[in-house]
């Protein structure tokens, strides 16, 4: 007869074995700022066609602070990385110099101009073949459709200390592999990425909101909890005529008032895109993320956000606990929507009295 | 006083023939005798020989032959032993010799003259005719011997009664059977005894064929009444038919008693020499270095797609239906291709008609179940049931979401066997051979980015009809036609970045074999081997998602979000006809087995660019007609040492899921692979045997990802890519006595690739330099068992990150990667123990309750390499930790 007590033992073991025998623990606190590092860096405007201007723009802090922007060495990124290597760069633009570089120059934030072929480059236009060769492979768009000029920073510590930081300009490329009709609903119906902007930050107790006004610290207590509330525009799920955003498949013909001079919402946008399974024009709405830092404390979670399903909450919110000294705390918000749009802001808080 | 006698009457007692020499010995010359005139009459009675022994003809006259006489002058004592022996008239000096050397053995009633026992002396001619050999009829039967021994202490058994359909024979002293002139056939043969319980096989003869066979049978053990009978397995210990040249077979019996198995026969394939580690969780199986789907795995003569259920915890095939196991890991014949790794074959126990048996199984992993028997004398059927439940046993044992940390995997298999046996020598077997997998788990974060999910799900579905007739000349010819269902899923989703392959596809197999022996010293075996794949693909999702082999990334990072999608269809079809001679030469001493395999194939794709807009998809069809011969040699140098060596060529279609436009190459053809293999076998007593095989493969036009940044349209698979593997394993192995079997297994194989557009060899992802292990199974008899299994291996390469770079727009750290797999993850050693107690519950009914606790030392051992969010630090995951498995079984 089996001995229901080693029958009992067993499950258990194996319980515990599969729960905790693979567990590593080296996640490690990103939001922590204890170096120099960059935040984010923003692209104005977030989505802009070949030959247009954009500005870049490093949130490069420390812990006490900003960082020496001095630091920062900026360079276009001109050549696709090969069609499985990993990291969002090739590996030639994550050097000091290189053929692959158009430099930018340095500082916290530089202008360029976006490459009159980076639709080739790294959009939906087959690179040119060579004579007598067959067609080249065009690059794949991310989730949402789109496709990205890279921007390469570099923070030089000496040699292979070099940090790198890439970000991107989305580029207005048009749709690759699509029908005429495909194309034009494509063309009506997108509207090119507006950075999102972070309305406020809250402290909330008991379910009130305490507004936090940049440049001004909020108090806070030693060891509190708290929750840390961002919002963000409230971005209408269906275009109207008048409500000052040209949404989709609104023009100027249309909606002359909300189109001549188009504004996006700076919340989590709708947008269409081709879907590359049901090969068809579908409508979307950017996700949200919002990643926490601070130069002391510790948050509960590194990030938070809104998918897409939730997108009509225009907020996000986390846990922070104070650090049980007192003093000065330094906080520093990163909104990104998933279609490379980036806002941030920067905020104090007073811990003790 | 010695008296010479003439004996006329000699020659007919001592005329004798042999097959290829004829001695004639008359009456022997110049006897002398008693004169009839003589008074009183004496009572004369002349010596009588009673042995006699053959001359041989001297081999130095055999170039040439001539008959020829020489006369003996033979002096007989008072004994009847020959006193005095000299030639009389000579033959010639090897004649003389021969015919001297024979006569020294003559042994005869004494001569007596009036009752008296008296010493004499006469002449004998000896006549030496070599005589030109008589035609050999061709022999249309079959002899059949064979011993029979005690499976522990590997002592003759007397008094078994072998019975082959219905003639009997018993055992002698020496455990020894003999049945001459059976017809060929396949023919039941029953062991029965006073001391076990009777049992069966079934044996097919051939025409003009000895068959030698031991068998093994489990008197019974201690603890059982005399008149009580155990069931137990019949072990064949030598099969009498050219073996390949690096296959290690497990018996059924063997393989279920190996600690960490958890009682599955099939798992013990992992053990054996040649075979990779699996790391926890996988199913693959990495044999001499090559990719897991480079190993093809039969069940009989019906391929299936995976020997493991997902998790690896269990097999696909029950183990009570499988008689053994196989594994080749290179340098197998021509019957078997499409494959550039090794081959693993299950054997099926034939259905016989004994009765009704069964059993039911259960442990924390899975419950299972089995039937066979009969109806009639004809119809005779078995199933298997498997159903895992671990799943559920987890949210009993814990309220953690363990499955959203490891995936729980899912799974139930069933295999149904149903035969008509008409005749004896003819049989119809319909049959099932059913898997599913399924493994799905969900973690949720409050960064929407965070939130992932993944899942699989495979099945496999096998209908199988097998014909098997043996021919009146000898001949068996077997027929397999096979239709088979696959289907796998692969999703994930890590934020918003989906990544799927789904794969359905329609198997339509054949394999057709006879096999003969058209002479004595020939065995040949001709066939044809079909396959037919239908299949039907979507994908969508990043490029690099999963990984494949050679692809630079860290465990658990997310995918890249650059993704795509493609919907294609291909048909993979090769037909290939196969021969395979086996000479067996210097009296079976030596095997030389060629083969060859031609096999024209087709591979079509139904897109040979990606989706344009509303444009017509055009397809592509690429054909082709590998050539491959194969050769085997076997020498038996000694009754203990052997020696053998192989070569062999082999072709493996392309993957269905690489001849996609988008993902893959639609034009990719068949990749290619060289075995030579050598190595050396040496008997050290009955029970311990030690092999030790070498070996080198080399693989070309295997398909490997594109390294330009702008490849080619429809080419983000190049087909360019080199392997190679080589290395040696050694087994040293004991079969089982009376209370122990066990092995000690090393495997020294270095295995690598070249990436696209390369030439520079780099290890391969799967490499493990050293395994070794060492498993071992000891009776402690009243039924109490242990085993125990220590592993080491090498742990995986990996590839060092020197540097990241930040990814503003994922918010993600990016690797940059160093020396490609020029790190490996620390060695991995762990030791595994089982005990087990069975109890006699009836007649033919059993109770085994077993523990099967795996790292018994709790050793945290390395399986992947993490790191934290910016690759500053470095873990490990680690394997499983002490694991025990708690499992009974009832066998009736």
């Amino acid at each position: 007869m089996v001995n229901a007590r080693h029958v009992g033992f067993a499950l258990i073991a194996l319980a515990f074995a599969a729960a905790n025998g693979c567990k590593p623990d080296v996640a490690g606190r990103p939001s922590l700022v204890d170096s120099e590092r960059v935040l984010a860096v923003r692209s104005e405007p977030a989505e802009a066609k070949p030959g247009d201007a954009v500005q870049y723009t490093a949130l490069y802090v420390g812990p006490d602070g900003n960082a020496k922007a001095s630091d920062l060495d900026w360079s276009l990124c001109v050549g696709r990385k090969p069609l499985a290597a990993s990291g969002p760069v090739t590996e030639d633009c994550l050097r000091a110099t290189g053929k692959l570089l158009g430099p930018l120059g340095g500082g916290a934030s530089v202008k360029a101009a976006v490459p009159d072929d980076t639709c080739r480059l790294f959009g939906p236009t087959p690179p040119a073949p060579e004579e007598g060769q067959p067609a080249v492979r065009p690059a794949d768009p991310d989730t949402t459709g789109g496709y990205y000029q890279p921007v390469r920073l570099r923070i030089a510590r000496g040699g292979a200390d070099d940090e790198y930081i890439v970000g991107v300009t989305r580029i207005t490329c048009g749709l690759g592999g699509a029908t005429t009709e495909q194309a034009d609903a494509y063309a009506v119906g997108y509207r090119t990425n507006e950075n999102p902007v972070l309305d406020s930050l809250a402290l909330v107790r008991n379910g009130k909101e305490t507004n936090v006004v940049p440049g001004t610290a909020a108090k806070v207590a030693p060891s509190e909890h708290l929750t840390l509330r961002v919002h963000w525009a409230a971005c209408p799920t269906k275009s109207t005529c008048g409500d000052g955003l040209c949404g989709a498949g609104e023009t100027i013909v249309t909606c002359a008032d909300d189109c001549t001079m188009p504004v996006g919402c700076s919340g989590s946008e709708p947008y269409v895109y081709f879907d590359p399974v049901a090969r068809a024009v579908r409508p979307r709405r950017e996700s949200m993320r919002v990643s926490w830092f601070a130069n002391d404390g510790r948050f509960e979670q590194e990030r938070t956000g809104r998918g897409e399903k939730d997108a009509e909450n225009a907020f996000s919110e986390n846990r922070w606990t104070a650090p049980s000294k007192p003093g000065e705390v330094l906080l520093w918000v990163v909104l990104r929507d998933d279609r490379g749009g980036v806002g941030f802001a920067s905020y104090k808080l007073q811990v003790g009295i | 006083m010695m008296l010479r006698i003439r004996i006329a009457a000699f020659a007919a007692a001592l005329l004798l023939t042999g097959a290829a020499q004829t001695f004639a010995q008359d009456a022997p010359a110049g006897a002398a005798g008693a004169s009839p005139s003589a008074a009183p009459q004496r009572v004369v009675i002349p010596p009588k020989l009673v042995h006699f022994e053959q001359a041989e003809y001297p081999e130095a006259e055999r170039a040439n032959p001539r008959d020829v006489s020489v006369v003996l002058t033979i002096g007989i004592g008072v004994d009847g032993k020959v006193i005095e022996l000299s030639v009389a008239q000579s033959g010639g000096a090897a004649f003389d010799a021969a015919a001297t050397e024979a006569a020294k053995k003559f042994e005869f009633e004494p001569a007596q003259v009036d009752g008296v026992k008296v010493a004499v002396r006469i002449q004998y001619r000896y006549e030496f005719t070599l005589a030109a050999p008589e035609p050999v009829p061709v022999k249309t039967t079959a002899d059949f011997d064979g011993v029979v021994r005690d499976r522990k202490t590997h002592g003759p058994l007397a008094g078994v009664t072998v019975d082959v359909d219905g003639v009997a024979s018993v055992t002698d002293s020496a455990g020894q059977f003999h049945f001459a002139d059976l017809p060929p056939g396949t023919h039941t043969v029953t062991l029965s005894g006073d001391n076990f319980t009777p049992t069966g096989t079934q044996e097919t003869l051939l025409a003009g064929q000895r068959y030698d066979a031991t068998y093994e049978v489990e008197t019974n053990p201690e603890g059982i009444a005399p008149g009580e009978q155990v069931d137990f397995e019949m072990v064949i210990v030598d099969v009498p038919l050219a073996k390949s040249m690096a296959a290690t077979t497990i018996s059924s019996e063997q393989g279920s008693r190996v600690a960490g198995t958890g009682g599955d026969v099939i798992k013990v394939v992992e053990n054996l020499p040649g075979v990779a580690r699996a790391s926890v969780g996988s199913s693959a199986l990495v044999v001499w270095g090559a990719a897991g789907e480079d190993t093809r795995v039969y069940v009989d003569d019906v391929h299936i797609p995976r020997l493991y259920h997902e998790g690896g915890f269990r097999s696909v095939i029950h183990s009570d239906l499988v008689k053994s196991v196989e594994l080749e890991p290179g340098g197998y014949g021509a019957p078997h291709g499409r494959g550039l790794g090794g081959l693993v074959t299950v054997g099926m126990k034939p259905l016989v008609n004994d009765g009704y048996h069964g059993s039911i199984a259960l442990d924390a992993i899975d419950a299972a179940a089995s039937v066979r028997g009969s109806v009639g004398d004809q119809f005779r059927f078995a199933g298997a049931v498997r159903r895992s439940h671990l799943d559920w046993v987890l949210k009993q044992a814990t309220s953690e979401d363990v499955g959203a940390i490891v995936p729980i995997p899912k799974y139930w298999d069933s295999q149904l066997r149903a035969a008509w046996v008409p005749h004896e020598d003819e049989s119809v077997e319909v049959g099932a051979l059913l898997s599913s997998d399924q493994i799905s788990r969900s973690v949720l974060a409050a960064d929407p980015n965070e939130t992932k999910s993944d899942g699989k799900d495979s099945t496999f579905d096998r209908f199988y009809l097998r014909y098997e007739k043996h021919m009146g000349d000898g001949g068996v010819v077997t027929a397999t036609p096979f239709i088979g269902f696959d289907h796998s899923r692969v999703s994930t989703l890590f934020g918003a970045v989906p990544a799927s392959l789904t794969n359905d596809a329609t198997l339509y197999g054949l394999r057709a074999v006879w096999s003969g022996k058209p002479d004595e010293h020939i065995g040949v075996s001709a066939g044809i081997d079909v396959e037919v794949q239908d299949s039907t693909l979507r994908r969508n999702g990043s490029i690099t998602t999963p990984p494949r082999e050679g692809d630079l990334h860290v465990f658990g990072a997310p995918p890249s979000d650059q993704v795509n999608a493609d919907k294609w269809n291909t048909t993979n079809a090769g037909l290939a006809p196969f021969v395979q001679a086996d000479f067996s030469l210097l009296d079976g001493k030596v095997h030389v087995i060629p083969g060859l395999r031609a096999e024209p194939s087709i591979v079509r794709a139904s897109r040979r660019v990606p989706a344009q807009a509303d444009i017509p998809a055009l397809g592509t069809m690429n054909e082709s007609t590998a050539i491959e011969p194969r050769l085997a040699a076997r020498w038996a140098i000694t009754e203990r040492i052997a020696v053998r060596a192989a070569f062999g060529i082999y072709h493996q279609p392309p993957l269905a899921e690489d001849l996609s436009a988008v993902f893959g190459n639609p034009r990719l053809g068949e990749s290619k692979a060289v075995h030579y293999l050598a190595g050396t076998t040496l008997k050290i007593t009955d029970a311990v045997s030690l092999e030790v095989t070498s070996f080198l493969s080399r693989q070309s036009q295997l398909a490997t990802r594109s390294p330009l940044p702008t490849p080619l349209e429809a080419q983000a698979l190049i087909q360019g890519g080199l392997g190679r593997a080589y290395g040696g394993q050694v087994l040293l192995r004991h079969d089982m006595t009376s209370h122990f079997f066990g092995w000690l297994s090393y495997s020294l194989v270095r295995s690598e690739r070249t990436d696209g557009g390369s030439n520079q060899f780099r290890v391969f992802d799967f490499d493990q330099t050293h395994v070794f292990t060492a498993l071992a199974s000891y009776d402690l008899g009243a039924g109490f068992e242990l085993g125990a299994r220590f592993r080491y291996s090498t742990g995986f390469p990996r590839t060092p990150v020197v540097q990241v770079v930040y990814d503003s727009r994922r918010d993600s750290y990016e690797p940059i990667f160093g020396a490609h797999n020029s790190i490996r993850i620390p060695a991995f050693y762990e030791f595994d123990a089982r005990a087990s107690k069975r109890w006699k519950l009836a007649k033919d009914s059993e109770l085994e309750l077993y523990l099967d606790v795996q790292n018994v030392t709790n050793h945290a051992n390395p399986e992947e390499i993490v790191y934290n969010y910016n690759f500053s630090k470095k873990s490990y995951i680690t394997g499983l930790p002490l694991l025990p498995v708690l499992g009974a079984k009832l066998t009736w």
